[in-house]
């Protein structure tokens, strides 16, 4: 039991770097998406009995990350915000410094624009490889609705981001 | 031969039957303007990729570890023995009630009933458990003050939140409160200042407060450091 537990624990510790780039790519910034994955590893915790063992640990975890960051969206209690600084603060090797601060910053703008349920499907599969079934199951929508949210989204982005790559 | 949005996109990302992808290979071979919109795709794809892949590749903060470890640390079941109810514990459940209203039995409170006595948990224990006083984080809710060696041997440490302030000491289960006063933003500790919390402190205390150097020692212990005889 208590071996489980610690393994529960070193589980979640290995997917917070996968959880930090979705709930990057759901928030726009930095510091949300790190307070978001504190909130979401913490709820995990307490509802760890939920878990069931043998199915997929990271979907779960992505689950619970979308969820709290939907609430904290609908309760209006905070704007996704694209800042310049956090924008930043993304450190990178000689090929990350090659791309432009103004297209890390174009590409949050962009991201900023798409609906909710676009830019949560855009971010499960484009962003963390989920596939379409696994994204619809974590989203909880039958796999018609996330293809054509995907589609939509993937559009607007294309569109907005002028296909600069 | 056209190629609806869906179908192009599930052949970029993979998600397509064998047979539409070799018709959609051999259809690109005639038609620029198919291939330019996978390209568009593929080239969305990349770039998504280039912008968010460097955040997983970051070092983990050491407070999303903490909040993990922490947590594990509340969770983990109290011993079954000791779990009588003392009746100074009921006592103090009860003056502590009057400070803290509900705060108290709200779940993920800084406060949980356990072994005959109150301990802290949720984010006042993770506090307790991983905040230097020498390296407190800004937009944490809790603030250390002074870490010390209490006359029983145990490591304790004051600190305040918004709902309340007092000191806890850390037992083989997790940080008991020991003393209980009112939160920063309630009138009568800002009438008092933090001076109660001070004297209780310095009741309790046995020689100095801990420095930075010591307290991340302590902590490197978790806050059981052994006693050397003579100290």
């Amino acid at each position: 039991m208590a071996f489980e537990g610690r393994a529960f624990e070193d589980d979640l510790i290995g997917l917070i770097p996968r959880l930090r780039r979705f709930a990057r790519s759901l928030s726009g910034s930095e510091s949300d998406a790190d307070d978001l994955c504190q909130a979401a590893l913490e709820r995990a915790l307490k509802a760890r009995d939920q878990w069931q063992a043998g199915t997929r640990l990271d979907s779960w975890m992505m689950k619970i990350t979308r969820n709290i960051w939907i609430d904290s969206v609908r309760s209006s209690a905070r704007r996704r915000t694209t800042a310049l600084d956090d924008a930043g603060e993304i450190a990178g090797d000689g090929e990350q410094q090659v791309e432009s601060r103004a297209l890390r910053v174009d590409i949050d703008a962009a991201m900023d624009r798409l609906v909710d349920d676009q830019r949560e499907a855009v971010a499960l599969v484009l962003v963390e490889g989920f596939a379409y079934k696994e994204a619809a199951e974590i989203l909880d929508i039958p796999m018609g609705t996330l293809t054509s949210r995907l589609v939509r989204g993937r559009e607007a982005l294309a569109r907005d981001l002028g296909a600069t790559a | 031969m056209t190629f609806d949005s869906a179908t192009i996109h599930a052949f970029v990302d993979g998600e397509i039957d064998l047979v539409t992808a070799r018709r959609i290979e051999r259809a690109m071979a005639d038609d620029p303007e198919l291939a330019a919109r996978i390209a568009e795709q593929r080239g969305l794809r990349a770039m998504l990729s280039n912008h968010y892949d460097p955040v997983a590749e970051q070092p983990v903060p050491e407070q999303l570890i903490a909040a993990v470890r922490a947590a594990a640390v509340t969770l983990r079941p109290k011993p079954r023995f000791g779990r009588s109810w003392a009746v100074g514990s009921i006592a103090a459940a009860l003056a502590f009630g009057l400070f803290v209203g509900q705060q108290i039995d709200a779940p993920g409170g800084p406060v949980a009933v356990g072994s005959g006595t109150l301990m802290a948990s949720g984010t006042l224990n993770s506090a307790l458990e991983t905040q230097l006083a020498s390296a407190q984080p800004r937009q944490s809710e809790t603030r250390i003050g002074l870490t010390f060696r209490a006359t029983d041997g145990a490591v304790c440490r004051s600190f305040e939140t918004v709902a309340l302030s007092g000191i806890a000491c850390r037992a083989e289960d997790g940080w008991q409160l020991r003393r209980t006063f009112p939160g920063r933003e309630q009138a009568t500790y800002r009438q008092a200042g933090n001076s109660a919390l001070l004297t209780a402190a310095s009741e309790m205390m046995v020689g100095a407060p801990a420095d930075a150097a010591t307290e991340q020692r302590w902590r490197q212990e978790n806050w059981r450091p052994q006693t050397h005889a003579g100290r």
